[in-house]
This record gives structure tokens, sequence and C-alpha cells, in this order.
């Protein structure tokens, strides 16, 4: 861990530089970073290849599917495609990439454990991002920046409820 | 200098594509640099092991807000063309709380666990899956979370608006309170880990305190917003009883579907609307003949010229209720201000360059002169600012 952690940027640099690449994508797009909003459009668009019909029932379906109907052209699209790309580049240049996959946990627990809690999460994360109109990095980072009042309630939010849960689930740490 | 580039896509699709993806390039690498690719470092925090997540954040949050507020102050930026994120307080702080639960649990948020992926972590790919399932929850019983997302809606409420303080002095709050915080995580994680040099540490606090008193400085003394580069939409969509050309452009590019066209002219006159509905205006003042009129979209009402009969049907349609309104002069000034307009402001460009075949829609791109829109309309809506985008 300690031997690992040394290859990291400092965290201050790795934030300043991230700031930097927030402040291009809130000036040349107006928009700024996010996440779930490209997992929402992927995760229609998957669907939508199989049930077209089920999509076109959903209340909000036209919201997701907005500006080129149902094409991948999307920005939100691409910075996730452009996410996996910079990060893939970043973890391979250190020689970070497990090339077999590993599933990070605790000694003590097991595989299964971690991967049901890992979907569980994520299950949660993602109608937590539909509720609160993003994720940490819609949210917190960009309207953080932003100076949203919501988006800094959002923040302490988070830190609030990880802090608060994290007595439950810390089992798949040790 | 007018930010951002593509306020009524002044840049094409491809070229807000390409960087979209690069933005997204520099976002991955800076979070893996950053540690964010593996879920023990992201955890860490909320076990007091280990503070990354939060210094990455706050100095992230701190240089984008020092580089905007910088060049708000100066000038340079239109914040009406920004997506700046609405605050729905009841929606954000349940929708944090549980995203705090997941993240907790998860051990990546949503981000973050694409870089965890692609640095070959099986449990992120199940972190995907997870959030990809629970958007479907959501999505699926869109009508029963609804009224949880919208809930204590505010607008566009900055900390300053709220607080009653100036921007400038909220910027030098917020590098303050990172400051404390990076003194504070420092000061818990002494122990364990080696310091910042002292070097180091003076001349990255000294730049973040520099930069907020660069920002309160211009905020003070500089010109503020940049006007918007044509007429403003925004006042004009305000009239309730006419609006002009420019503003319907601005709706027609933005692909807004809360407005209903109703061209008075006789059919074959009728052509530069092909989507308006061509209806004579006896037929529109008996309400009671029109059952299928739509009371929750504004009638767009159209005629030749400001001479028609437009502006009075439109009176007679706001006395029984609806939301009636007439185009200014007329189809005679849609051709004049924006289809043969020299140039006509940033709408009607747009709108040009669509109608001439190089489509520059794209979702969410593109900022809101909106009419009133009570439902989502079947085919297209804008959502600038309603997703994590």
């Amino acid at each position: 861990m300690q031997q690992r952690a040394q290859t990291y940027w400092s965290p201050y640099l790795a934030g300043f530089g991230l700031g930097l690449v927030l402040l291009a994508s809130i000036l040349l797009l107006g928009n700024g970073l996010g996440a779930s909003g490209g997992f929402a459009k992927v995760g229609l668009l998957a669907v939508n290849s199989v049930a077209p019909d089920h999509v076109q029932g959903l209340a909000n379906a036209p919201s997701i599917m907005a500006g080129e109907s149902f094409f991948m052209k999307d920005e939100l699209v691409f910075v996730l495609i452009g996410v996996a790309i910079g990060g893939f580049f970043s973890a391979f240049s250190s020689g970070r990439v497990a090339r077999r996959g590993v599933v990070e946990r605790g000694p003590t627990t097991s595989r299964r454990r971690r991967l049901f809690m890992a979907i569980a999460g994520g299950l949660m994360m993602g109608l937590a991002a539909r509720i609160a109109r993003g994720c940490t990095s819609g949210q917190a980072l960009t309207g953080g920046a932003m100076l949203s009042l919501g988006s800094w309630a959002f923040m302490f939010a988070v830190f609030a409820g990880g802090f608060g849960f994290a007595w439950f689930v810390r089992k798949q740490w040790q | 200098m007018n930010f951002p580039l593509n306020a009524f896509h002044a840049i094409g699709l491809d070229a807000t594509l390409l960087i979209s993806l690069l933005i997204g390039v520099g976002f991955g690498f800076m979070l893996e640099r950053g540690g964010f690719g593996s879920s023990k470092v992201l955890s860490g925090i909320f076990y007091a092991r280990d503070w990354r997540v939060l210094k990455v954040m706050f100095t992230a949050i701190v240089t984008a807000m020092i580089g905007l507020y910088a060049a708000q102050g100066m000038g340079w930026v239109m914040m009406d063309q920004i997506a700046f994120r609405p605050t729905y307080l009841g929606g954000q702080v349940v929708g944090g709380l549980l995203l705090g639960i997941g993240f907790v649990t998860a051990g990546y948020c949503p981000g973050t666990s694409m870089v965890g992926l692609v640095s070959g972590k099986i449990d992120a790919a199940f972190v995907m899956l997870g959030i990809l399932l629970g958007i479907g929850v959501f999505e699926e019983f869109f009508t029963t979370f609804v009224g949880l997302r919208d809930w204590g809606e505010m607008g566009r409420v900055s900390l300053s608006d709220w607080m009653g303080i100036p921007t400038g002095i909220v910027v030098l709050m917020v590098v303050a309170m990172a400051l404390g915080a990076f003194a504070l995580v420092g000061w818990l994680e002494r122990q364990r880990q080696a310091n910042l040099r002292p070097l180091r540490r003076w001349a990255g606090s000294g730049s973040a305190v520099a930069g907020a008193v660069l920002v309160a400085a211009v905020q003070f003394a500089g010109p503020g917003d940049a006007r918007p580069m044509g007429p403003d939409p925004a006042d004009a969509s305000l009239s309730s009883t006419a609006i002009t050309p420019q503003t319907l452009a601005a709706w027609m590019v933005e692909g807004d579907n809360g407005y209903l066209m109703i061209d008075l002219r006789s059919a074959v006159d009728a052509v530069e609307f092909p989507q308006a509905w061509v209806m004579a205006a006896v037929q529109l003042t008996d309400l009671r003949q029109r059952p299928d009129l739509p009371t929750d979209r504004v009638l767009l009402l159209v005629d030749a010229s400001d001479d028609g009969s437009a502006r009075e049907v439109a009176d007679v349609l706001r006395d029984s209720g609806m939301d009636a309104r007439a185009l200014a002069g007329g189809a005679k000034a849609w051709h004049r201000d924006i289809l043969e307009a020299e140039d006509g402001g940033p709408a009607a460009r747009a709108l040009r360059m669509m109608s001439s075949g190089k489509s520059p829609l794209l979702d969410g791109s593109a900022p809101p002169p909106v009419p009133k829109v009570k439902t989502p309309p079947p085919t297209r809506a804008k959502k600038k600012g309603g997703d994590c985008s």
C-alpha cells in the first residue's frame, strides 16, 4: 500500500490538474464534467436496442434521449469514453493495470461478498444520482466550482451519508 | 472573448464531441493519477485512513472556481449560457445521503468506477452494473421518484445569492475553508504520512489565496457577465403578448416543444413553418369547437405581418385562460430578421446552419431561453442541468 501510494501523484497536483480540466469543460462546453448522465444514456440506448417499445413507454425517456434521438453522438457519452481512455493511459503508463483483473477487498472478506457490496452500492448510487440530478462529478465537482447552493448541500450530504454508513460496511476492507 | 464557446452552437457538433472526448481523457487521467482507480483509496476517506478524496476534490473545486469567476469578473463569460446547476434542496440532500451510502458500500462513485474498470478492477465492473440497474429502477418508477427529485426547487441559486454576500467574498471563504480542511487532515494523518514539504505547502496555499484575491478584485472592479451576442432572447420571451423572431429561433434551435405554432394564413402561404397547424382565426376564437387545443403549451400565432389578426386572436385566447402569444411582425419579420438576415444573432445563425443541413443540435449543450414546458414533450426535450451532465 505504502509503496503503491508513492506512485500516485500528490493529491494536490492531481486536484489542480482535475480543476483545469473542469474549468476547460465549463468554459468550452458550458456544462462541466459528468458521469452518471452518460451512464443513463448508454443504459437506455442498450435497453432501447432490445426493447424499443418499452423505452418509448418510460415517462422520462424523452429527456434522456434528447437531441439527436437515439444516437450515440452525445457529449456525455463521449466524456465517458474519454474517461476510459485517459484512465487506462494513466494506469498503464504507471504499471497499475491488473491484467488478469483483481477484486480489491480486505483480507477477511470473500470475493463474493465484495462483489455483492459493489453491485448493491452501485445500485444505490444509480438511483441517488438520478434523484440528486448528478453524482460526485456533475454535482459536487462541477456545481461546487460554480458555487451552486444545491451542489454544496449535495456534497456535504454525500460526506454525511458516507461517514454515517461507513461503520456498517467496514468489514469488507478488514 | 466569449465563453462558453458552444453558446448557441458557435462551434459545430463534431468539434463539441471532440472536445468532450479530450476533456474525458483529461478527467480520467487526473482521476487515475490521483489514485481514484482503487476502491481502497476512495473508501479510505470514510474511515479516516486516506484523505486523498478530500484533497483532490477541494483542490479541483478551488482551481476551477477561481478560473471561472476570474474569467466571469473580466467579462469573458456569459453566465446565463453556462449550465449552472439549479438547486433542488430536498432532492439533492436526500440524493446526496443515498449516494454517500452507496459510495462507501461500493467503494467507487460513478465516474471513478470507469477508471477502476480500465485499471482491471473487477469490483468496479460490478459497481457500473449496479449503477445501470439503479438508473433503470429510477426510470422504471419515474413517477414515484420524480416528486423526491424535484423537492425543494429553488432555481439558479448560488452560495452568494443565498448568503447575500458578493461572489468575490464567497470565493475567498471557499479557499479559506479548503485550506482549513487541508490543514486539519494534514494534522490528522501526521503520524502516518510524511507531510508536504513546507515550501510546496506554502507555495500551494499562497497561490490559492492569491487567486482568490484576484477573483475578488476583478469581481468588484470588472465588468461582470459578458452580454449575449444578439438581442437577448430571455427578455423577449418574458413578454406575455408577443415574442420576437429571435426568441422563436432560439426555441427552434433548442428543439423545445413547449409551444405550438398556429398559422393563420392560408395553407398555400404557410410554408415557412411546416410544423405549424394551419387554422383560420374564426375556428380558433370559438374554443368550444377546439377541445384538442393544448392548454399546457404556449400557443404561438403567426400571420403574414403585424397587420394580420394574430395579436387580436391571441388576446381572445388569453382571455379564455390560454397562454397565447403572437409572433411579432409575423412571417414577414421572420424572413427579414432570421431567414434572410445578415446575422440576426446567435440563434438565427444556428437555425440557418441547421436548415442548410449542418445540424448543430446536440442535447444539453445549448442554453435555455425556454417557454413554459409543463409536460415532457413526446419526442425531444432539452435536459440541460437536469442530470449529472
